[in-house]
């Protein structure tokens, strides 16, 4: 029954995304002090695609998500080595500021985090921060849109000065999807943006990922194959730090190399 | 035999027993259990502490309300033991003229308070006589006010006595002390009654089925609400201290000429009767340069430390490494040890003469001014803000940090726009106690505020020294000649009673916006 499920749902959408690399990773290492937390991880995120991280619990997705937009700088004791370009460019170089890449890679974080500020000021935060609206009228259209992407627009229209941090768990998780759009972000990084929203909430995300997929790329941390399965083009799948296989998404799913891949999707381990 | 009978050694002995029970306590159970341990409700050594704390605990509660409400208790018998008819409470025939019978009222009330007030002083200065070898309490049972200079006697000895000794005054303070002796022997001698009752029943309650372990969980939670009982009566206590005095002089000098009169200039000598009433007093009180001088200082104060004490905080919690906060918030906390005399001292031999060297002697006359303490203070206030900000801005949690930098925010634009925001009701609580401090702030502005003693107006040069309400305090209770119940003195605890209101209520006042701020996060 779970394969023909996941049949239908690879059907569904168009399984091909584009061949530009967006990201290479190539030797990337993570270690917390003494821990390894990566252990060598070469990986290749394609342009105007949707690539899913899979894995046990503690495998290491977020690290190395993280490592993507360089938020592991914030991490004291957090050390990565190896080597990761975005766009043919060093992102660890010296010359590179994590500001500007931070801008250019968003991220949406395992926890929701909306600032203590107003629905409004969540989402205009970036915008006003990297000078994206000329007007307060364009900035109220890009609140709304990205509100609208987010599939919050409807029940935040009417208290966008009431403060983000009295929304629902779910609707705080969508906020900060908004707040991530708004900046306009070549690459989106999201870590298990689903994990407190409920089935309709959780579609219409699907649904803005694949529509950010025709100009962005996506990096979706998830822990629910299906959504693996419905919404993205490449899968990795992490265990204990490694990356065990990285390929199409249909080829994962139906027809792993691996048997540790195999007895993941599967429920076996994890 | 009643000279060992003091509260120090009640607490020994009440001690020593609580030892031995709870050895003889844990002995008992174990034989109680006939060498079948288990067959008790509850171990043997929570039998122990159960008896221990029945013997030490009522005791000791005793011990303490003893030493509190003695006083208390001698205060109201010599309340009571003077009568309205004592001869030196008349008011001479010469004083009453011109005057309505309301104040002629007051005037006898107020020689009723200092004639107590005597009778208390007198008792005190023998007690210390006797105790410094120069008489035998038999010898003071026969004394007589007008056989020897007593007064004299009683000074050169070192002893602090009244304005008159007279005949009256002795005898009620030969009788206040012999009655504060046997206060004295009374509360030992309770304590350690109370302490072998404790003993005796509790040891005897010791059966196998005695539930010790729920007996002494409450013995426990009994003490915990005694400790924290113990810092709200403190409380309590000093607003007592002030209330009775400060009412008084409220009463005598008028509260409105109080607080807002325009001038301080105590007279100084006034020992005895007030007075005057409502004001007519050769003694200035105003309330309005002292508070002016404090708050104006206070005000420099925070301007100093509000933004220094900031900018550290944010620089350690945000962008210092963790070498870097390893060796500055040691060094910040050192600065907050520093005991502000020592900072009074860099005020007055340091900052003020180079304040001065750098304005002129034209707009700063002296080295003490406004300046000078305000900025010394702030310095001492900067570890203090620095160390609370830097608690509430590490409160902030790491996800917001990451939320804003995940968004291509820098670690300025971050600090600006969301930690601060987030962190300011905590941070306003913070800069609020630091008011407080400054305000009820002594030893700084003694040595580097100025020490005028009569002021007049306010000085609105911060260059100019000025008065403060502490300093004033000091220099009153400090200074040479006021008598006790002088206009003067009076005029200090209502000065003290003040200063209370207005830090409790910026305390609290801080206090609301830190839980204010709690309750975003938790
Ligand atoms: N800040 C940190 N300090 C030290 N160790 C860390 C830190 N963050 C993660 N780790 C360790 O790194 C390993 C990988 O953690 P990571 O958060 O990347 O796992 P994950 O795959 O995202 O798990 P989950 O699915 O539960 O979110 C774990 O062993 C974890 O204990
Ligand atoms: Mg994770």
């Amino acid at each position: 029954m779970e394969d023909t499920d996941m049949n239908d749902m690879l059907m569904t959408r168009n399984s091909v995304g584009s061949e530009d690399i967006k990201i290479s990773a190539r030797h990337v290492q993570v270690f917390y002090g003494d821990t390894h937390a990566i252990k060598d991880v070469d990986v290749d995120i394609n342009d105007k695609t949707v690539t899913a991280f899979i894995g046990p619990s503690g495998c290491g997705k977020s690290t190395f998500l993280r490592c993507l937009n360089r938020m592991n700088d914030t991490i004291d004791i957090a050390r990565v080595e190896g080597e990761i370009l975005l766009d043919g460019e060093d992102i660890y170089d010296k010359r590179v500021d994590p500001v500007q890449l931070r801008a250019k890679v968003g991220m949406v974080f395992q926890k929701p985090n909306p600032f203590p500020k107003s629905i409004y000021d969540n989402v205009a935060y970036g915008p006003k921060i990297h000078g994206l609206a000329k007007s307060k009228g364009e900035l109220d259209e890009i609140v709304e849109k990205s509100l609208r992407r987010a599939a919050l627009w409807d029940e935040a229209k009417d208290r966008l000065d009431q403060p983000g941090t009295g929304l629902s768990g779910g609707q705080q998780q969508r906020l900060c999807i908004a707040r991530a759009v708004a900046t306009n972000p070549e690459v989106l990084l999201m870590d298990e943006p689903c994990s407190a929203l409920d089935p309709i909430a959780t579609a219409q995300v699907e649904e803005l990922i694949d529509e950010l997929r025709e100009n962005f790329s996506v990096v979706i941390v998830t822990h629910s194959m299906q959504q693996a399965a419905r919404v993205s083009q490449k899968t990795a799948f992490f265990h204990l730090g490694n990356l065990v296989e990285f390929d199409d998404t249909t080829k994962i799913f139906s027809n792993p190399e691996d048997p540790r891949t195999e007895s993941y999707i599967t429920g076996r381990i994890g | 035999m009643s000279a060992l009978l003091t509260l120090p050694t009640a607490l020994l002995i009440v001690f020593i027993l609580a030892a031995v029970g709870f050895v003889l306590g844990r002995k008992r159970a174990i034989s109680a259990a006939g060498g079948d341990q288990s067959s008790l409700h509850s171990l043997p050594k929570q039998h122990g502490w159960h008896v221990a704390l029945a013997t030490a605990a009522p005791a000791f509660v005793l011990i303490i309300f003893w030493s509190f409400f003695s006083g208390l208790v001698s205060n109201i018998y010599v309340e009571a033991i003077v009568p309205d008819d004592q001869p030196e409470l008349r008011l001479p025939l010469d004083q009453r003229e011109g005057l309505s019978d309301r104040e002629i009222e007051i005037r006898i009330e107020g020689r009723r308070d200092l004639f107590i007030a005597n009778v208390k002083s007198l008792a005190v200065a023998i007690d210390g006589y006797i105790a410094n070898g120069n008489a035998t309490e038999a010898e003071v049972g026969n004394w007589r006010a007008d056989l020897a200079p007593l007064q004299e006697r009683l000074r050169a000895d070192g002893q602090v006595v009244g304005a008159s000794v007279t005949q009256g005054a002795l005898t009620h303070a030969l009788s206040l002390r012999s009655f504060n002796r046997g206060l004295a022997v009374t509360g030992p001698a309770l304590a350690i009654a109370l302490s072998v009752i404790g003993f005796a029943l509790s040891l005897a309650l010791i059966k196998r089925d005695f539930r010790a372990r729920i007996a002494v969980e409450g013995w426990a939670r009994g003490f915990l609400v005694f400790a924290s009982t113990m810092a709200i009566l403190t409380t309590v206590a000093i607003l007592y201290a002030l209330t009775a005095p400060s009412l008084t002089f409220f009463r005598e000098y008028g509260v409105f000429n109080f607080l807002f009169g325009l001038e301080w200039a105590p007279a100084g000598d006034v020992a005895g009767v007030p007075e005057g009433h409502d004001g007519e007093y050769e003694s200035a009180l105003g309330f309005l340069p002292l508070i002016w001088g404090t708050l104006y200082i206070a005000l420099v104060a925070l301007l100093v430390s509000v933004p220094l004490g900031l900018f550290a905080a944010i620089y350690l919690s945000e962008f210092a490494s963790k070498r870097v906060r390893a060796w500055v918030k040691p060094a910040l906390e050192i600065l907050a040890g520093v005991p502000t005399i020592v900072y009074g001292i860099f005020a007055l031999v340091t900052i003020g003469p180079f304040l001065q060297a750098v304005v002129g002697s034209t707009v700063m006359p002296n080295t003490v001014s406004v300046v000078t303490a305000g900025t010394v203070m702030g310095m001492m206030l900067v570890p203090f803000v620095s160390s609370l900000s830097d608690d509430v801005i590490n409160a902030v949690p790491q996800a917001m940090r990451d939320g804003s930098l995940g968004l291509g925010a820098t670690p300025s634009e971050t600090v600006l726009q969301v930690i601060l925001p987030a962190a300011l009701p905590g941070i306003v609580g913070a800069i609020v106690l630091a008011a407080s401090r400054a305000i009820g702030e002594t030893m700084i502005v003694v040595l580097a505020a100025g020490a005028l003693s009569n002021v007049t107006g306010l000085e609105p040069n911060p260059f100019g020294a000025v008065v403060t309400v502490t300093t004033r305090i000091v220099a009153v209770l400090t200074g040479e000649g006021s008598g006790f119940d002088s206009i003067d003195v009076l005029a200090v605890f209502a000065l003290a009673f003040t200063l209370f209101f207005i830090t409790l209520g910026l305390n609290l006042l801080a206090q609301r916006m830190v839980a204010k701020y709690r309750e975003q996060y938790d």
